[in-house]
């Protein structure tokens, strides 16, 4: 691990971390968590960076950080830890926004996986072979889950009908 | 629209600490450096140990002792081009029932269950389709008279309700978890029993032929299917971590790093293991998935390795030592593989997305392709392996 790679890693992070987080952040519902999330996955990918970094890193990294945050969730909804429930939505310096206060509740309350789907699909904006692919699911899992999460959605969320929308 | 929300929603979190990209690449020099330091270690050990091979080869076999599996740790990859094995009392052509030939069980009662498929159907929003019984002739019935519909966790997530640990030791029953209630069927009567569980019920463990063990998110019942009652016995969700089999031995739960001894008369795990993973170089397991089944003194188990590689392990139940395991590479789904049965004291049949049903040889690693299975969930019984 020589110091040309790691100034290509750090070049490459620096160029995705924020999206990344974010996106981490809307699956796992923590700020805590989504930079543990991150942190985590890009130790892997810092790992096999020699290997990586001329194939496709960003597939690992989403790959890695995905899946964590999938059976995170899952391991936390098992053992209900006390304290480590996902952040409340709260007001950001833009100011108290209804919507996105009715839409992030409604968020957390899909399955991790319907969550991930979800981000994939339409905050990465990915196809839905490729969502499959870093989920480690079938293409059909992705269109059942997108479907069951957006119906959902709009159950949990019915002012916002018109803008949970397929596509 | 959807993408515009998720943006809203997210766009309060703010960009992450500029040494973000540098703590990660320095801890991964750390961790680089501690495996290596392992990989010496290994060495020598490694090198000790030939050597104390070496000076113990000339002793008689008998003399030698040890148990079935190795001693330490072996990692086993699956093979490219796997070779070809027959077992009995499966079909060469696979596990996949012919609809149009299928008898009704009420009617052609089976000898006992050698297999029981359900094709799938849930994915697709549609009813569960129907269990398909293969018998020891190797004539299929279909299970008629009984409507079964998916199972559900408290998340939503559905799935058609058959568990590759639903048939019982002797082949005889199948037990099928439900909302709010268990369904057993004899397969030698076409009988059919539904005893009520309150509950989400999702998994299935025989204890033995009369005592089924079901599992819901919130607690495990012990069913007695001759009286047809239920009781609770252990709380908390247990799902697939609790073991299947054997039938006599503790009750063990397979869990994270964890291997506990239970008593199904007290919550207070009698022993505690971890699961130790030392022997086996860098693989270190993220987490379990699917059915752990037991046999003797091993239990398998589907898992996915923390550098993502799929894998199956067998760890033993003494001591929590993972004592082998298969690597099945990265780039599959994490349902792709699942033990289903032991077939012999040292012989797992898995189901594989690529290949179907496969032999794993615990003691020689020896990997090789039974038969092709359809889409659907599967169970097989081996009796006297659980």
């Amino acid at each position: 691990m020589s110091f040309d790679d790691r100034a290509e890693f750090v070049a490459f992070v620096h160029a995705r971390q924020h999206r990344l987080l974010r996106a981490a952040y809307l699956v796992c519902g923590d700020h805590h968590r989504a930079e543990d999330l991150l942190q985590d996955a890009l130790v892997k990918l810092a790992l096999r960076w020699p290997r990586l970094r001329d194939g496709d890193p960003e597939a690992y990294l989403r790959t890695v950080m995905y899946r964590d945050a999938v059976s995170w969730w899952r391991r936390l909804r098992r053992e209900s830890l006390p304290g480590a429930l996902p952040d409340p939505p709260h007001e950001d310096d833009t100011g108290f926004v209804p919507d996105r206060l009715a839409f992030s509740s409604a968020l957390a309350r899909l399955t991790a996986r319907q969550r991930a789907v979800l981000v994939l699909r339409y905050f990465d904006d990915l196809s839905e072979a490729r969502t499959a692919e870093i989920l480690g699911v079938s293409v059909g899992t992705v269109k059942s889950q997108t479907h069951t999460a957006l119906r959902r959605l709009r159950e949990l969320a019915p002012d916002l009908l018109a803008a949970i929308r397929e596509g | 629209m959807i993408n515009d929300l998720l943006d809203q929603a997210s766009r309060h979190v703010s960009a992450p600490a500029s040494t973000l990209a540098g703590g990660a690449w320095a801890r991964a020099v750390r961790v680089r450096g501690r495996r290596r330091s392992v990989v010496a270690a290994v060495a020598v050990v490694a090198l000790l140990s030939v050597t104390l091979t070496a000076l113990h080869v000339g002793l008689p076999a008998t003399e030698r002792g040890g148990p079935d599996l190795a001693e330490k740790g072996v990692a086993d990859h699956m093979p490219a081009s796997p070779g070809r094995r027959a077992l009995p009392s499966l079909p060469a052509s696979g596990l996949v029932p012919p609809a149009d030939r299928a008898l009704p069980l009420t009617q052609w009662p089976a000898t006992r269950a050698v297999a029981v498929v359900q094709p799938a159907g849930t994915e697709d929003g549609k009813p569960p389709m129907p269990l398909y019984v293969l018998d020891t002739d190797g004539s299929w019935r279909f299970v008629d008279g009984v409507a079964l519909v998916s199972t559900r966790d408290n998340s939503g997530n559905e799935s058609d309700p058959l568990r590759p640990t639903s048939i019982s030791p002797s082949g005889r029953h199948i037990a099928v978890p439900q909302p709010d209630e268990v369904v057993i069927v004899d397969v030698t009567t076409g009988g059919r029993h539904r005893i009520a569980l309150p509950g989400l019920n999702l998994e299935v463990v025989w204890r033995s032929d009369d005592l089924v063990l079901v599992s819901s998110e919130g607690v495990t019942h012990a069913v007695d299917r001759v009286a047809g009652t239920a009781r609770p016995v252990l709380a908390g969700p247990l799902g697939p971590d609790l073991v299947a089999g054997p039938p006599d031995g503790p009750v063990l739960v397979l869990r994270d790093r964890e291997l506990t001894e239970r008593s199904l008369d007290d919550p207070t795990p009698v022993r505690r293991m971890a699961v130790d993973t030392s022997g086996l170089g860098s693989y270190r397991i993220a987490f379990w998935h699917g059915p752990a089944v037991g046999s003797g003194e091993s239990i398998v188990r589907a898992g996915w390795e923390v550098d993502g590689a799929e894998l199956v392990a067998v760890v033993d139940a003494r001591t929590g030592v993972v004592r082998r395991l298969l690597d099945l590479g990265r780039g599959r789904s994490k349902s792709c593989c699942e033990p289903l049965a032991w077939v012999d004291d040292h012989t797992v049949l898995l189901r594989t997305d690529r290949e179907g049903l496969l032999t794993w040889d615990v003691r020689d690693g020896q990997v090789r392709i039974v038969a092709g299975v359809g889409v659907g969930r599967i169970a097989v019984n081996f009796p006297g392996q659980r």
